[in-house]
């Protein structure tokens, strides 16, 4: 599924965050949305998937009006995965899990959603977490559960807030390989991330964002020395190795 | 090794479909002890062979009397009181997202209070001047009841009112019940500070939750309310259980979370505040019984209420048993028994988890 945002401008009372945005997300990518603290990543994905209104412009899936969808289709459609430390719910894994089903069903989950949940507990070798609460889970496992549950819900387009904030390195990498997988299969996913390098390596698509505008958006190449100086006021090196890019701050 | 794993899973799943259910029907078994018990308890002792004639057909007409019309609306009033006050304690806390959610957290039994000290205070509905003002109508109980339920209602009403000013936030819902409390309450200290001693004897008897006031119609009212109101728990619990991730997740999921919030709010205040209006105020239950069903059953929501509903009745019902005869011939209200008991057992659920958490 297609996203078009079409100058969409948003704010909090009388603080415009985010000015006239323009873009478009393609299905089957993953892109990466980029920019300092308070550039307004957070809120332009919340926009994407109408926890958020815009106060101008419009944004669409696959050329129709976001608003004119109701929350259940909105739910079928897209997934979103908040930044973790956010939920504070006890529940099992598997009980979690299968909340994602809920866009699919009226009261009950049925035999269909419990066979897709233990599906996907499998896919993410959450089985012998099933039982175990989320409170008890590591930063690692419940990104996981949480990944899992937006994937139960069989959405197009996935979302994801700062999915490796609060992950060591392997957790982070292991994430990220998720999602990636996640888009070859032609979920198009969208996440704020801070890691530039784990950017590089796992993103194929780069939204740079400062101040609530646009700086520009493309492949790898729009992460240039000079854009990223431009969005973070500090001198990096791009540093290729073996074909794969990596950025260095140069310090001093 | 994938079927393996699959096979593993589903068994550990159905083990614990199994533990849940054999749970509940212990429960309902416990539930339905105490029914008994609770029937044949009293101050004319009725041995449950008694009891068990006359509940099915036989037994002396003073024995039945005894049971039809003083017994068993106390024991199914007990059961109703304790399961509404518990299943809106159980849905207060899901929706606020605090476990310290209840009845009492928003308002409603200081509401309450205020409505039946109102009717007794400034309608006159006790003592001489009763007749005077209002003639016969003041003097029934009814317009106690009408008065306390209406403020419950209005408390509620306020609260969405409220809500749907502000957002229906659980930040929100918090504040406006501790508002409303002290509003309340301070109102409620005025009548008493402004009314004779008989009328102030009134507002505290009042207060003093008891199943001694107990009647037939009280008892349908009760059942009337509590039915669909679990019903539309028990329905949305898929929803409650989205809810409980939080606002965001929630409507990521398709949940109209503003919506399902003041709903279910209003139904569970509904529950309370009938319960409240009828039998004055029972402490604790809305706030211990659903915390001890999550630590038995877990926490999904479904179960939860349904447990709820279930032990708060028997818990309830036990507490009726034992103010009945724990100072025999003299009865003490229940709201008492609930306080002593639930207090302790609060500290207690507060002590385990903080130890847990360590």
């Amino acid at each position: 599924m297609d996203i078009d945002v079409k100058n969409v401008s948003f704010g909090y009372s009388r603080e415009r965050i985010l000015k006239q945005l323009e873009c478009s997300f393609k299905s089957g990518f993953f892109y990466a949305v980029i920019g300092p603290n308070g550039s307004g990543k957070s809120t332009f994905i919340r926009l994407l998937n109408r926890l958020l209104k815009p106060d101008d412009g419009e944004i669409e899936l696959n050329g129709q009006a976001l608003n004119t969808f109701t929350r259940r289709f909105l739910a079928r459609h897209i997934g979103y995965v908040p930044q973790v430390g956010g939920s504070s719910a006890m529940a099992t894994v598997f009980d979690t899990v299968l909340l994602g089903r809920k866009p699919h069903l009226n009261w009950a989950p049925g035999k269909e959603d419990i066979r897709k949940t233990e599906k996907i507990i499998r896919e993410f070798s959450l089985e012998n977490l099933a039982l175990r609460l989320t409170s008890e889970l590591s930063g690692g496992e419940l990104q996981r559960v949480h990944i899992a549950r937006a994937l139960v819900q069989d959405p197009d387009v996935l979302i994801l807030d700062e999915p490796t904030s609060s992950l060591d390195l392997s957790h982070q990498i292991e994430v990220m390989k998720v999602l990636k997988d996640i888009s070859v299969k032609g979920i198009t996913v969208i996440v704020a991330i801070h890691d530039l390098n784990l950017a590089l390596r796992y993103a194929d698509r780069f939204l740079l964002l400062k101040n609530g505008e646009i700086i520009t958006m493309g492949d790898e190449r729009v992460i240039s020395e000079q854009n990223l100086k431009t969005l973070y006021d500090v001198d990096v090196q791009k540093i290729n190795n073996g074909g794969q890019s990596y950025i260095l701050p140069t310090l001093g | 090794m994938k079927d393996g794993s699959s096979i593993e899973l589903r068994r550990q799943l159905r083990n614990h479909r199994y533990r849940r259910t054999l749970f509940l029907i212990l429960s309902v078994l416990s539930l339905l002890i105490l029914m008994v018990w609770g029937i044949s308890m009293g101050s004319s002792l009725l041995s449950l062979a008694d009891v068990g004639d006359t509940l099915t057909g036989g037994g002396s007409e003073i024995v039945k009397q005894v049971v039809f019309q003083i017994r068993m609306p106390r024991v199914l009033a007990a059961f109703a009181t304790g399961a509404a006050l518990s299943v809106s304690g159980a849905v207060i806390q899901t929706v606020i997202r605090n476990p310290l959610g209840s009845p009492f957290t928003l308002g409603l039994s200081a509401a309450s209070a205020f409505g039946a000290a109102f009717a007794i205070v400034v309608l006159g509905a006790v003592g001489a001047g009763a007749s005077a003002r209002f003639g016969n109508l003041a003097q029934m109980p009814w317009v106690i009841t009408l008065s306390a339920f209406l403020f419950g209602l209005i408390c509620a009403l306020l609260i969405t009112g409220f809500a749907r000013w502000r957002g229906a936030t659980p930040e929100i819902l918090v504040m406006a019940g501790i508002i409303l409390t002290s509003l309340f309450q301070s109102g409620t200290s005025l009548l008493q500070y402004i009314s004779t001693d008989v009328e102030l004897a009134s507002v505290i008897s009042w207060m003093f939750g008891d199943m001694a006031k107990a009647t037939w119609d009280k008892v349908v009212i009760q059942f009337v309310v509590l039915v669909p109101a679990v019903l539309y728990f028990v329905l949305n619990a898929f929803s409650f259980n989205a809810l409980s991730t939080g606002d965001e997740v929630a409507k990521s999921l398709g949940v109209n979370v503003e919506r399902l919030r003041l709903f279910a709010v209003v139904v569970a205040s509904l529950c309370a505040a009938v319960a409240t209006a009828f039998f004055g105020i029972i402490a604790f239950v809305g706030l211990v019984v659903p915390h001890v069903t999550r630590w038995l059953v877990g926490y999904n929501d479904r179960i939860v209420l349904v447990g709820s509903v279930v032990l708060g009745g028997a818990f309830l019902l036990l507490a009726d048993i034992i103010s009945r005869t724990i100072m025999a011939p003299v009865v003490i209200p229940v709201g008492i028994v609930t306080s002593f008991v639930g207090a302790p057992f609060f500290l207690f659920l507060i002590i385990r988890k903080v130890r847990k958490s360590r």
